[in-house]
Order: structure tokens, then sequence, then C-alpha cells
């Protein structure tokens, strides 16, 4: 899976480039958070309009770095731009949508970190 | 009844997730169209690849799937040891806690949403699992 990552305005986006977020991607899309998150960036933006499918491990992935971010001292966030329906809906059924903030674009979404 | 056979690895799950939605949507099986079915079925394969006997160069999941009186069936066989299921509840999220949220977990609930029947059964002397929906 590519995952590309830009910066902008201090904010980190987080594009992966697949379709699927599952048990076959999931592990190296940890890593690259919780790199990122070691590297010091700390307003992290994950674009999720090309993924169509995500599972508990892509969720999962989410979480860690999300709780990464908390438990270490600053302010920091993951929140999540171009989320698709489908994602949506699993958001809502395991309730994540409660501690991740979704945005309709990119733009919004770092505009949410000034 | 449709079967599939496929080598016990990670890059399996997503053939044999296909293969089982795919048959349940030929079966016009109303939840099939439901983007959360094919998690669910997702989390199924996935927990096989998990617990089978995936050390083994040769060990298989088996994947059927069977409709018959509005009721359908899926077992995915792995091989691996028996096991208890634990119970599937859904991981506390809450956005006061995240010091205890947890990043896994998920899986079973997921399951559970889709598929209220979910049982640990023995085909042929291998475990696995049945799941289970009635319309």
């Amino acid at each position: 899976m590519q995952i590309d990552v830009a910066t902008e305005n201090g904010t980190t986006i987080v594009r992966p480039s697949g379709d699927r977020l599952d048990i076959e991607v999931a592990a190296d899309f940890r890593a690259m958070l919780l790199s990122l998150i070691d590297q010091g960036n700390r307003h992290l933006v994950v674009d999720l309009k090309a993924v169509t499918f995500i599972d508990s491990s892509g969720l999962g992935a989410l979480v860690s770095a999300l709780k990464t971010l908390k438990r270490t001292t600053g302010p920091g966030d993951v929140r999540l731009a171009r989320v698709q329906p489908p994602v949506v809906s699993l958001l809502e059924i395991i309730r994540l949508n409660r501690v991740f903030t979704s945005y309709a674009s990119v733009e919004q979404a770092i505009q949410s970190f000034q | 009844m449709a079967s599939l056979t496929v080598p016990n690895r990670v890059e399996s799950v997503r053939p044999a997730t296909a293969f089982l939605v795919q048959a349940a949507r030929a079966m016009k099986v109303p939840a099939a169209a439901e983007h959360v079915f094919e998690v669910a079925i997702s989390e199924a394969i996935t927990n096989a690849v998990k617990h089978g006997r995936s050390d083994r160069d040769d060990a298989t999941i088996t994947c059927d799937i069977e409709l018959e009186d509005r009721q359908l069936t899926l077992r995915i066989i792995d091989g691996g040891r028996g096991f208890d299921l634990p119970k599937a509840e859904m991981p506390e999220v809450s956005p006061d806690k995240l010091e205890t949220l947890s990043d896994s977990g998920y899986g079973l609930p997921i399951i559970q949403t889709v598929f209220p029947i979910m049982r640990v059964v023995k085909v042929d002397g291998r475990f696995g699992i049945e799941l289970g929906l009635k319309y």
C-alpha cells in the first residue's frame, strides 16, 4: 500500500492510496503513523478519500496513533478528512466517531488545527 | 452450498471475503448488500488466519456458505485448536477516557452486529466458527 505524506501549515496529511485499509496493510499504516508522531508531528490529518473499506485492524491503527499522541505531553490530535460513507457507517457502529472528528475536506481539517 | 479453501495466510482474507460476499449476494440475502456484512466476514476470516495453524505451510481455511429456509449459514474452518468464544462486547469508546480506549477487540462485536448466531464448530475433525442469520 502506498501512503503519501505531506505537510501544510504545520499539519501532517497522511493519505493511504489503496481502497482497503485492512489486515493486509494495517501494520504498515500503523507503523507509518507512529513513526510520524515519533518524529514530532502532532497535528495529523488522515485523508480517507480513497478508502472505501476499513476493518478493525485499520481502525485500530488510527486508535493507536490517537492514544500515542494523547499520552505524550503537549497538544495533538488525529483528525479525519473526506471519510467515505462505508467508513462513516463503521465508525458509527463501533462509536469511534465519538473520538475522531471528521471534516468534509482536507482544507477544513487543516484549518481546525489553526 | 458453496465452498472455498484457501491457504491460511493474510493474503487470503480478501479473496475469501469476496467469495463469501458474492455468494451471499447471489443468494439474494438482503443483509449482504450492506457494507458491514463484508466487514463482518472479513473480520471472521482474519480471526481464522490469526488463530488457525498459520505456522504450517500447508495450513488452509475452508469457507462454506449455504442458505436454507431463509437462514444463511457460514462456516469458516481454520483447523486451529478449539476455543471458547469470548463475550463479544464492544469496547468502551468515550472521548473522556482516551487512556483506556482499546486499539483492538472490535472484530467480534462487528461480526455479531451482522450475525446473531455465532458458535464454535468442529467439521471433519477441524475447528472453526459458524455464523448465522435469519431473515
